[in-house]
């Protein structure tokens, strides 16, 4: 009797064992779940500061390139101001014409 | 006898729970690679919209930029064209005034003729400074070169004074003016 009583002390141990395996396994499970928005937030935030950093990288890579478009419109602007010099004459003797009604 | 098959009981009972407990840790492992993995597929779909749409943003901020700055140097060559064209008009200005007797004669008296063909017999307004080349005209304070041409009850008054004639030129003359100044190769900079 104290044999079978020995083994059904056994039994019940490893059934406790199975139980608490299972709750560690739903446990793990529901954690796993639970963190699921937070690990997904994570990894879009990370990919936001990467691209908010490549957008200001643009940004002052735009600008330099600006500097380009500038100085190209700084230089037709001294090349209008070379050829207005040159025809102005032309324009004031047209101008006077018009007045003339020639 | 009886005592080894308890204890092989015992074992065997110990042994089948042991791997029952395996079988569960690797179930749930099993279960959680599987929920990691499609967590990090979700997660994956939302990264590569942040960055496809981060990729978009950087093109609008490239394509804004550079818009900007397009348009800040047209702005910059219109505005300098505008002056340019100002300062032709201004030295016109100081040019038909410096004139001799017999050219400004000419002008003022064109500057009539166009004034009649809208008045009939009209009345010539001059600035006295220029009362002498001009038959006819009354000596007026106009402290311009040029004419206004008035009908008689001075209902109707037309300005041709310099200063209102350029102004309509400048209008008038606007594109052929920066035709001259600006062309090059056919073609003006920055047409409007």
């Amino acid at each position: 009797m104290n044999e079978l009583e020995g083994i059904k002390e056994i039994e019940e141990e490893v059934a406790g064992e199975i139980k608490r395996a299972r709750q560690a396994a739903d446990a793990r499970i529901n954690e796993i779940k639970a963190k699921e928005t937070q690990m997904i937030q994570k990894e879009v935030g990370k990919a936001k500061a990467e691209m908010e950093k490549k957008i200001k990288e643009a940004e002052i890579k735009a600008r330099e390139n600006t500097e380009k478009i500038l100085a190209d419109g700084k230089k037709q602007i001294t090349k209008i101001q070379s050829l207005a010099s040159k025809r102005e004459a032309k324009v004031i003797e047209l101008i006077v014409k018009e007045l003339k009604g020639d | 006898m009886i005592e080894i098959g308890l204890k092989e009981l015992e074992a065997k009972i110990r042994e089948d729970g042991e791997n029952e407990i395996k079988k569960i840790e690797a179930e749930t492992k099993k279960e959680t690679d599987e929920i990691k993995k499609n967590i990090q597929i979700r997660a994956n779909a939302y990264v590569d919209k942040v960055r496809r749409e981060g990729e978009l943003e950087i093109e609008m901020v490239r394509r804004r930029i550079v818009a900007e700055a397009n348009t800040k140097v047209r702005e910059l060559i219109n505005l300098e064209r505008n002056k340019l064209v100002d300062r032709v008009f201004e030295e016109a200005k100081n040019r038909i005034v410096e004139l001799n007797d017999n050219e400004k004669r000419k002008i003022l008296k064109n500057l009539v003729e166009e004034g009649k063909k809208s008045i009939n017999d009209p009345i010539i307004l001059v600035d006295e400074r220029y009362k002498g080349l001009l038959e006819g005209a009354e000596s007026s304070k106009l402290n311009d070169f040029g004419v206004i041409v008035m009908s008689k009850n001075k209902k109707v008054r037309i300005d041709n004074t310099l200063e209102s004639r350029l102004q309509q030129l400048k209008i008038k003359l606007k594109p052929k003016v920066a035709s001259i100044l600006f062309a090059e190769n056919g073609k003006t900079i920055f047409d409007r």
